[in-house]
């Protein structure tokens, strides 16, 4: 572990707030399907469980994990610690080798907060034919991994745009171009599929981060993806995660 | 936070909003009656919390019914809280609405009553809300208008018809078809007969009956507000009236 990973891990753990969300979590994905009107149909409740865990790990937990990570850059800048860090590194690769030393950091409360959610799906909500509760684990594992895959590198590239300008407008920026991936750009894609060339572009370059969204197919029990759309899925959102993780790289300022 | 910063942060939402407003306003609607659920983030549609969600805005769509189409009280004007809303939604201006803010208005509450619709099509209030809104109040061509209608309805029943546990559903279902029976009186209902669509009248009240049995047998029924039993057997009852008529 690098100094920046251990110092990351040390600040969340003081501050406390990663550990009321990682129990948070499961305790309101129990309570809020009381809400849902169940009364004449019970069985509601166990796939609103599953749903609520991943609402709220998709949106709480990603929200408090890129702005932890935006807070901490910009803390890290002002107080020179990243200088401090700079000097330490040997000449080659230095910028690469703090923002991977950072990432690691970002990465172990993504883990806990997805690992969480996963239990609570596999715990809470279960089917009880044998055949049906394999394909619930396979289909809760692939959601875990797209998470990973989506929200690390973007927490990353709120890090690195704290460093240059400032954690408001580092937390704004993710969170906008995470929440345009994640809920609009579904709505646009076909519209854009079928317009000019501008709008055939933006449909190409633009995050298609909803289709890392399996809700629908845990709440419906439709099964998990096949492994081929899984890789080819897990291949894209890779592809976003460098493409975010160079963008990160560029803009990332060690010196105040 | 130092007031660059914000001006920085506000910008940015600010491009954001107007951006996607821009956007949203010359972009089709996502999700109609033929293509439901259609992009459907967190699955909301169709699930448990579309059901409450949709239960939330019943009010309102009641509401909206009774103040803006009809322009008259309502039965929560009863209570203060009802009367005030009441109050508060009351145009009271002696210039009457111009044409094109009429217009828009119609827009807004079509909108709005779809919205509802979509989150949960076996919701009773929310469908026949856009039903009579839709026959009653809306401008829209005949041609489309009868399209609508009917995607409306046949959307209901393909949702509802699949229900083996809730015997609510059911109800939508046939309430879907009595309107289509009504709607369509003159003109053929496009892929239904007539005799088809009164079977599926009597073929949804009887699942309703069945499914209401076995709820009365293991208690789940009982456990329903009688506020909300009373409102199921009334519209039971009055289902039941039209069915035997057919």
């Amino acid at each position: 572990m690098t100094l920046l990973t251990r110092l990351y891990l040390s600040t969340i753990l003081a501050n406390k707030t990663v550990i009321l969300l990682a129990a948070g979590l499961p305790i309101l994905a129990y309570c809020l399907p009381q809400l849902v009107p169940a009364t004449l149909k019970p069985s509601l409740l166990e796939p609103a469980r599953a749903q609520a865990g991943w609402i709220l790990l998709w949106t709480v937990c990603s929200g408090w994990l890129f702005l932890s990570a935006a807070s901490t850059g910009e803390e890290w800048r002002r107080n020179g610690l990243l200088v401090y860090a700079f000097s330490r590194e040997a000449a080659r690769f230095r910028r690469l080798r703090l923002i991977a030393g950072s990432t690691i950091g970002f990465s172990v409360p993504a883990i806990l907060f997805v690992f969480g959610t996963f239990l609570t799906s596999v715990v809470g909500a279960l089917p009880g034919d044998q055949k049906e509760a394999e394909l619930w684990i396979i289909l809760n594992l692939q959601s875990c991994f797209l998470y990973l895959t989506i929200v690390i590198p973007l927490a990353t590239l709120g890090f690195a745009v704290a460093t240059r300008f400032s954690s408001t407008v580092s937390w704004i920026l993710v969170s906008c171009h995470f929440g345009f991936g994640f809920f609009f750009q579904g709505n646009l894609a076909p519209y854009l599929v079928s317009s000019s060339p501008p709008g055939q572009l933006l449909n190409l370059l633009g995050p298609h981060f909803y289709l890392a969204d399996l809700t629908e197919r845990l709440v419906f029990k439709m099964g998990p993806l096949p492994f081929s759309g899984f890789a080819q899925f897990l291949g894209y959102f890779a592809g976003w995660g460098l493409v975010t993780m160079a963008v990160a790289i560029l803009i990332f300022r060690a010196r105040q | 936070m130092k007031r660059q910063d914000l001006a920085q942060g506000t910008l940015i939402v600010c491009f954001f909003f107007l951006g996607w407003t821009l956007v949203i306003k010359n972009v089709p609607a996502s999700s109609t009656a033929t293509n439901w659920p259609g992009h459907n983030p967190f699955a909301i549609r169709g699930s448990g919390y579309g059901k409450m969600l949709s239960r939330f805005s019943e009010k309102d769509v009641d509401r909206a019914w009774h103040i803006g189409l009809e322009g008259s009280g309502h039965s929560d004007s009863y209570t203060w809280q009802g009367r005030y809303r009441l109050l508060k939604s009351t145009r009271n201006s002696s210039v009457p609405l111009s044409a094109s803010h009429l217009q828009h208005i119609r827009n807004d509450i079509r909108r709005k009553l779809y919205q509802a619709f979509l989150l949960d099509p076996t919701n009773y209030t929310t469908y026949d809300a856009l039903h009579f809104f839709l026959t009653a109040m809306s401008d829209i061509p005949e041609e489309t208008l009868f399209s609508e209608i009917a995607a409306t309805a046949f959307l209901v029943w393909e949702v509802a018809a699949r229900e083996e546990e809730d015997p609510e559903p059911w109800l939508t279902a046939a309430v879907a078809m009595m309107n289509l029976d009504l709607e369509f009186n003159n003109a053929p209902v496009p892929s239904l007969s007539k005799p088809e669509i009164h079977h599926r009248i009597k073929d949804a009240l009887r699942s309703f009956d069945r499914l209401r049995n076995d709820s009365l047998a293991d208690g789940r029924w009982s456990e329903l507000s009688d506020q909300r039993r009373a409102e199921i057997e009334t519209r039971r009852n009055f289902l039941g009236k039209y069915a035997e008529r057919l």
